[in-house]
């Protein structure tokens, strides 16, 4: 029987809670999840895979989540959408995205389980564990 | 699924929570100007209470951080209610545990 690849998740968050809480949830959804805590984790990640999907927090203690897509997406070191993933309010969450013209985000204040739903719509079904 | 994933994390989000109002609470009877720092502390408690499901919890972060950012800063006198209200909610979640002897 053939492995079905399982899509690959890639979050950015300086929160060890998040980024554990998230890959639970999405792991169990049937996504890979790579988690990044700072700068360096996100260049080793997106050095060694090609994830399909992005989401990055904004408020950073290194950077700003927003600038750092920008320079992903101008780059054109990551083709996979990228999405902010943030508690700050929605308007101001469209206009970071716009502004680093990227796909867009996800609002945390929608909570763990919409945010896996969220994703599926993004990026379909995450596939079985192979 | 999304709930046994909640529980297994809520010991984690409250010990994570309260280190940060109390340091939070330290600084101002301290009389530091920490609104920075403390603002950081309340979005990351926003952040991480959104997740896991705590609107409440995570409404009454992001009103403090608001109000540290925008309104008042550290001198806005809904600071320490916001930060007395977040605590005795996070007790409320997971009582304290009491030292015996």
């Amino acid at each position: 029987m053939m492995a079905v690849r399982r899509k690959q998740i890639l979050i950015v968050d300086d929160s060890a809670l998040v980024l554990d809480m998230m890959r639970a949830a999405l792991d169990a959804a049937g996504y890979e999840v790579l988690i990044a805590n700072n700068l360096t984790q996100l260049e080793e990640h997106r050095s060694r895979n090609r994830p399909d999907l992005v989401l990055m927090d904004v408020q950073m203690p290194e950077a700003f989540g927003d600038d750092v897509a920008m320079v992903l997406r101008a780059a054109r070191e990551v083709d996979a959408p990228i999405y902010l993933l943030s508690t700050l309010d929605d308007a101001e969450l469209k206009r970071r995205a716009a502004d680093a013209d990227i796909d867009g985000f996800i609002s945390k204040q929608m909570g763990a389980e919409a945010i896996v739903l969220r994703v599926q719509q993004i990026i379909g079904a995450g596939g079985e564990p192979s | 699924m999304i709930d046994d994933i909640r529980a297994k994390f809520l010991p984690r989000f409250v010990a994570s929570a309260r280190e940060r109002l109390e340091r939070a609470s330290k600084l101002i009877a301290d009389g530091a100007n920490a609104a920075p720092s403390i603002a950081a502390d309340l979005h990351t408690i926003a952040g991480e209470a959104s997740i896991m499901g705590l609107h409440d919890v995570a409404t009454m972060a992001r009103d403090g951080e608001r109000a540290l950012r925008i309104v008042g800063g550290i001198d806005d006198p809904t600071i320490v209610m916001t930060l007395y209200k977040l605590w005795r909610r996070i007790d409320e979640l997971a009582p304290p545990q009491r030292r015996s002897g």
